[in-house]
């Protein structure tokens, strides 16, 4: 295995709130999809109703009602259903959630590479951005 | 939901065997590492908790047990050492009116405490 299909892919549960994505936030979808860095491998919404019960929706189920139709995604489906039920813990009564699966594609020649020289990534910690942002912010200059 | 999704293995748990394979098992994913912890956390706070209940429970039963058996020895030479008369009254008033000993066991016991 010299060349990786894939480089790591990340889960991103993405909240809202309500049973439907604002346009905001189909547009940033949209613009991932685009992305030369980024690749969306696979997407599945879940609604939690106010009750409790989880409703998980496909992407063709709800593409033209999201303003998501004509979305071509290699891997839909990839997620698998043991996936799901642990994100959707994540998601509290009366509101929904996008899970996006993305894959780095910055990072799939590096891997390859890492792979090949016989090193693994021993641990590997995602920093949310406004976390960042508020560090660097605070420490002046 | 996609029959592709159903009756396999996921990403999660593929994640988990490699880092099985590669020794860094310890390290898989820093956000579903720490919500298990919180789990973990969350299980273990309840089960303080309900040990801290059945030790109130054990703690009330052990100090009723003391008492009733001062109760029936008032006068009792260890008992006598420790509490003064005025202390024994007042042990007795108390488990009188806790319902602990009768009118009669009260009014014996006081008998004997001030003997």
């Amino acid at each position: 295995m010299a060349d990786f299909k894939y480089g790591p892919v990340e889960f991103m549960l993405i909240g809202f709130a309500g049973a439907r994505p604002g346009p905001e936030l189909v547009g940033a979808i949209l613009n991932l999809i685009e992305s030369d860095t980024a690749k969306l491998l696979d997407m599945v919404f879940a609604s939690r109703s106010a009750e409790g019960a989880l409703t998980v929706l496909e992407l063709e189920e709800v593409a033209d009602e999201f303003g998501l139709a004509g979305l071509e995604i290699d891997e839909l489906g990839l997620a698998g259903a043991d996936d799901i039920e642990e994100f959707a813990d994540q998601i509290a009564p009366g509101t929904s959630a996008a899970l996006l699966v993305v894959e780095h594609v910055w990072a799939r020649e590096f891997a390859a590479a890492l792979y090949r020289a016989g090193g693994a990534v021993l641990y590997s910690q995602r920093i949310p951005a406004p976390a960042v942002n508020e560090l660097v912010g605070s420490l002046g200059n | 939901m996609l029959g592709r999704r159903m009756g396999r293995r996921g990403l999660l748990g593929a994640a988990a065997t490699t880092a099985v394979v590669v020794g860094t098992a310890g390290a898989v994913s820093g956000s579903m590492q720490s919500k298990n912890a919180a789990k973990a956390q969350q299980v273990s706070e309840a089960q303080a908790y309900e040990q801290e209940q059945q030790q109130a429970q054990i703690n009330a039963a052990v100090a009723q047990a003391v008492a009733a058996q001062q109760a029936a020895a008032p006068g009792a030479p260890a008992a006598a050492d420790q509490e003064s008369v005025l202390e024994q009254l007042q042990n007795l008033a108390a488990m009188h009116t806790q319902g602990i000993l009768s009118d009669e066991e009260f009014a014996a016991a006081k008998a004997k405490v001030l003997a």
